[in-house]
């Protein structure tokens, strides 16, 4: 309970890492064949796939590039290597700047498959360079590192009843602890805040926030009015209604709850660094890793993930951790969760007692803890479009 | 007939959540958060987690949960009944903070 510090890699533009990853990117989705065999050739190298990087809509391109930067600027990973084809939008320069102004000083390479000249050649000169990176990341030792440093992201998704009244109320008192420790957390998802917007909105550090957050809501809500569509219509999900959540509004009351009561300090776009210390919203669709992966993108090193039904979703950079409140879901996909929250259901805990354990675990995966996501392998990499929002 | 257990969140609400299956006839029994004990009979089954209206709410009046305005009752809701998509629509709209 009194520990105030965790072993991480401090990284040289001022943030915390919870792991050391080199990191294979292909540049484009065409280069991607070169990236995963450079990695299969360097074990305990990490495959960060990238679903586009050509020929989208100037704002599209933005949006990929913000969040593929995120992504590398991550202070989870080490150094990089960005495996391009040549031809794409993407090239060479963006990809750096956009890095260097995330994380000044990270050593970011690039190859491209036709200035090599084949896959052959690339994954050879690949493999030489990340080589070069492992040995340099592996001089990098965990320190003692202030929990304050962490900011950690928040999550529900496959939500049943017990995400709202269990999982998610533990979490929020980790949120508040992690808070109070000078800590961030990051709720995301704004369509599921739909039907508590009047909380949010009450809950800005300042006004301005406050009626930020109500807008940022409030433009989600109304996208869809201008498609001719009401989101309340597809969401909840069928199977978060066979699981017992009938409209959006009582699943977003539930999923507010794992943001804690603290006040919100900071309400940010989608692809944008978050820098505030405290709770933060920040602009994301709801469909599960789009949200999971804006918040690495967004600076979170590590994404506390809440589920009734199950999911198995991971990313590459950082450690996404699953917990639920359905007792039956933990003991049926016990492979793919990491915590049971249940006993607080059950009157056996409080949600206090429930949220302490909750905060031990967090902190040893911070350490290097592997989670299930992490064991079994998920990597997976989504990115929003410009005009899909879901 | 069993006496089934449902979580109780806010003085407001108008339904509890059940931590078991219910069939129609079980007593549901929740704590307010002062610990007094009350009950409701079930008029209907519900699967585990799913709602039991604790009050009457009339067809158009709001259904609370978390001591808030979780939905419209789209058709008159007797205390006992289940609460699901058959008798409880979204909402539908922003609220003003």
């Amino acid at each position: 309970m009194d520990k105030t510090t965790f072993m991480g890699y401090k990284r040289p533009y001022g943030r915390v890492g919870i792991r050391n990853h080199v990191v294979v990117m292909p540049g484009v989705n065409c280069a991607e064949i070169a990236a995963r065999r450079i990695v299969e050739s360097c074990k305990g190298s990490t495959l960060l796939t990238n679903p586009y990087g050509c020929v989208q809509s100037q704002g599209d391109t933005q949006i990929t590039l913000k969040i593929l930067a995120g992504l590398l600027a991550n202070p989870n990973v080490h150094s990089v290597l960005i495996v391009g084809l040549g031809c794409e939008t993407i090239q060479k320069d963006m990809y750096l700047n956009a890095v260097e102004e995330r994380s000044p000083g990270k050593r970011v390479e690039y190859i491209s498959i036709q200035q090599c000249g084949g896959i052959g050649r690339t994954v050879a000169a690949g493999i030489s360079i990340v080589q070069e990176l492992m040995a340099e990341a592996e001089k990098c030792k965990r320190e003692p590192c202030p929990i304050g440093e962490l900011m950690l992201g928040l999550e529900c998704g496959g939500s049943d009843p017990t995400s709202g009244i269990c999982a998610n109320v533990a979490l929020g008192i980790v949120s508040d602890r992690l808070v109070d420790m000078g800590g961030s957390s990051v709720i995301s998802e704004t369509s599921e805040a739909i039907g508590a917007e009047h909380i949010l909105k009450a809950r800005g550090a300042t006004p301005e926030i406050g009626q930020k957050i109500y807008d940022t809501i409030k433009w989600k809500d109304d996208v869809y009015r201008e498609m001719g569509e009401d989101i309340r219509n597809s969401n909840p999900t069928p199977g978060n209604i066979r699981s017992g959540l009938t409209t959006l509004e009582e699943k977003s009351l539930g999923c507010i709850n794992k943001s804690g009561t603290r006040p919100f300090t900071g309400c940010y776009a989608y692809g944008e660094m978050i820098t505030t210390r405290g709770p933060a919203f920040l602009e994301t669709g709801a469909y599960d890793p789009l949200s999971t992966i804006g918040e690495l993108a967004s600076g979170c090193q590590t994404v506390a993930f809440t589920t009734g039904m199950g999911n198995p979703m991971g990313c590459a950079v950082g450690p996404v951790i699953k917990i639920t409140g359905n007792h039956q879901t933990y003991e049926w996909m016990n492979d793919l969760l990491d915590f049971d929250c249940s006993a607080s259901l059950r009157g056996e805990k409080s949600h206090a007692q429930v949220a302490d354990e909750l905060f031990d675990l967090i902190i040893d995966v911070c350490e290097g803890k592997l989670t299930k996501a992490e064991i079994n392998g998920s990597d997976i990499n989504t990115i929003d479009h410009y005009n899909m929002l879901c | 007939m069993s006496t089934i257990h449902a979580v109780h969140i806010n003085d407001k609400d108008s339904c509890v959540t059940v931590t078991e299956p219910v069939k129609a006839g079980d007593t549901v029994e929740y704590h307010l958060a002062d610990g007094t004990v009350e009950t409701v009979t079930a008029r209907g089954d519900s699967p585990i987690y799913h709602k039991i209206a604790i009050v009457d709410v009339p067809e158009g009046g709001y259904v609370y949960k978390y001591g808030e305005k979780i939905g419209v009752a789209s058709c008159d809701i007797k205390a006992g009944d289940y609460v699901h998509t058959h008798n409880l629509k979204p909402v539908g709209h922003l609220q003003e903070a």
